[in-house]
């Protein structure tokens, strides 16, 4: 007897409208996570106009020192993850000021070679003191919530809360306070901001502080939920990259969030439809056709 | 007329000193070491001075240089595996196929200032390296593709080095025509340079082309050398050093990179046992070059005897 196409029987429809509901909670779950890793490379890439591509390194780099504080020295789970949060701030500010800072005004290729070596010298001594295999960081917090027909730890509803909660904090903090005006206003013009009185130098340790404190707290909201390699760092840098691009530069801040969901949805039907090791060429044919078709970007204002 | 007995003069130092590479290899008694150990330097001063026509001469940085070598390589290695076709014609479509990749990263970044044609290209090198692990059956996973030797090693020798003087001849004289005045004029500035009436987007895939037509040869070359390509040609760790040979080189001089290239190529084979140090090592040392002599050893050195 032949089936008819298209017509999908009971149990299997469940299965699907399961897979569909997986499809959009994950979605918003790396949604989240990516918004953050884009906002911490595009805050120094807006203000000092510095590619940092050490910045997926420092995100890996606070996954694993979590790792190492909590099996290694056997610290409390909290204390671990204050840990390394300050380890990826203290990471991010030698960078900066040990060799970042010095070529400031140097061509954009050094500082792209630059922060390449040090992304490359980074990844190769996680792997000689670590090793190159696979690490798992335990949970924050443990059990599941069931939504709709889908399971999703709770760590996967904490690390989207937190990811937002973040934004929203790095908004109000850009729009309310004296010092976030102070950095949109080096943002927009580094001279004449100096002559309202803001010290721009300041500004860039500020920001580059904060992109730390971004990039140490998507390391350790990513650990928990996917493993842990060396590589992760470059993976990140190509997502971080291409939502930035997508967005476009000097956008609105929901433009990022827009840009961060069609990339993770974008890649989460690859990874379901295809494999999920492609997911980041589903990244990549996003980059590649903005720059071709859109290179300022679905919000940005201004060429690249 | 004076660049003209310039150009003589180098074409004759790279003429005599690829012969002088050729000699070694029979007096050395074909030194099955000492045969791979200068066929690999070969292939890597051409990796890198194809590198050097688009970072140094067009500010192009690449970071996935050996995306068309490895693109080219795999190509050959499906077609010798899997079709009985004439071997010329197999070198042909895997030369175009490495030639169509470098469209990859130079299409996206016409329209945008070359600065983003790193971050490309770092990204085209991910997902060719997920790519040949995902799909395991025709690419052969973590192992790659391996085929029975069809050249001799002498001959690949040889081969390496024409290809290495014919590389370098070409693109000297290419960074000294009116096309490398071109480049040299969009990588200092791009506004300045379509003013003047460079067609930016021509020139830069041009560049893109000219680098990915050597850099396929080469690695069809060392493909047939090896007689085996893996997922490492993807990885980032080897364009990184094609990156860091031209850079300490020197780049935006052919010589420089050339020179870079051999040093640290031969560096790289001794170092082997001590790959994870040695990784460490070249990434500093690039950092240490970039802020100390961003001009790298040939820049400095000629800086010097200028004085």
């Amino acid at each position: 007897m032949e089936k008819r196409a298209g017509r999908i029987e009971g149990p299997a429809r469940n299965e699907r409208a399961r897979m569909v509901q997986t499809v959009i909670f994950f979605g918003v779950i790396w949604t989240a996570l990516y918004c953050l890793i884009a906002f911490g490379f595009s805050l120094l890439f807006g203000v000092a106009q510095v590619l940092n591509l050490t910045h997926g390194m420092i995100i890996m780099s606070a996954c694993y020192v979590a790792f190492l504080l909590v099996t290694g020295l056997n610290w409390s789970l909290g204390f671990s993850l204050i840990g390394g949060v300050i380890g990826s701030v203290l990471l991010i500010l030698i960078i900066y000021l040990g060799f970042i800072k010095k070529l400031l005004t140097a061509p954009h290729t050094s500082m792209l070679l630059l922060t390449a070596g040090l992304a490359n010298a980074i990844q190769q001594i996680v792997i000689l003191t670590v090793g190159p295999q696979n690490k798992f960081v335990p949970t924050m917090i443990t059990g599941g919530t069931t939504i709709f027909s889908v399971v999703l730890s709770n760590q996967q509803i904490l690390s989207v809360i937190v990811a937002f909660g973040l934004v929203v904090l790095l908004v109000l903090f850009f729009q309310r306070t004296r010092m976030g005006r102070a950095i949109r206003a080096v943002t927009q013009d580094r001279s004449t901001a100096s002559l309202s009185g803001i010290n721009a130098e300041e500004m860039y340790l500020v920001t580059i502080m904060i992109a730390g404190v971004l990039a140490g707290v998507a390391g350790l909201l990513i650990a928990p939920i996917q493993t842990v390699t060396p590589e992760i760092g470059w993976e990140m840098m190509v997502t971080a990259f291409t939502v930035t691009i997508l967005a476009g530069l000097g956008g609105p801040i929901w433009g990022v969030v827009v840009a961060a969901a069609i990339v993770a949805y974008a890649e989460i039907i690859t990874a379901f439809l295809i494999a999920p090791t492609l997911k980041e060429g589903a990244a990549f044919v996003i980059m590649i056709l903005t720059l071709m078709f859109r290179p300022q970007g679905l919000f940005g204002k201004g060429r690249l | 007329m004076e660049t003209v007995r310039r150009e003589l003069f180098s074409i004759m130092t790279i003429g005599i000193l690829s012969i002088g590479l050729a000699v070694v290899a029979p007096v050395s008694g074909y030194d099955f070491y000492l045969i791979g150990l200068l066929t690999s330097a070969c292939l890597w001063v051409i990796y890198v001075v194809c590198w050097d026509l688009l970072a140094g001469y067009t500010g192009m940085l690449n970071f996935g240089q050996l995306l068309f070598a490895g693109v080219a390589a795999y190509t050959v290695a499906l077609i010798e595996i899997h079709l009985k076709i004439p071997r010329p014609l197999t070198m042909l479509i895997g030369l175009l196929a490495g030639i169509l990749s470098s469209l990859l990263i130079g299409l996206p970044s016409l329209r945008v200032r070359s600065t983003y044609f790193a971050l490309v290209s770092f990204a085209v090198l991910l997902v060719f390296f997920r790519i040949t692990l995902t799909f395991v059956e025709t690419f052969g996973g973590d192992y790659g593709l391996s085929i029975a030797r069809v050249f001799s090693r002498e001959m690949l020798y040889y081969t390496s080095i024409i290809l290495m003087a014919a590389t370098l001849i070409t693109l000297r004289l290419i960074v000294k025509s009116r096309i490398g005045m071109a480049l040299q004029c969009i990588r200092e500035d791009e506004e300045t340079a379509r003013a003047v009436g460079v067609n930016i987007q021509r020139y830069k895939l041009m560049a893109c082309l000219i680098s990915a037509f050597f850099t396929s040869l080469a690695g069809i070359c060392g493909f047939y050398y090896m007689g085996h390509v893996g997922p490492e040609v993807f990885g980032m760790m080897g364009s990184f050093n094609v990156v860091i040979m031209g850079v300490v080189g020197g780049a935006g001089t052919i010589f420089g990179a050339a020179l870079g290239a051999g040093a640290l190529s031969v560096i790289l084979e001794f170092m082997r046992p001590i790959a994870e140090y040695r990784n460490i090592g070249y990434a500093l040392l690039l950092v240490l070059v970039v802020m100390m002599a961003s001009r790298g050893i040939w820049g400095s050195l000629a800086s010097y005897f200028r004085k």
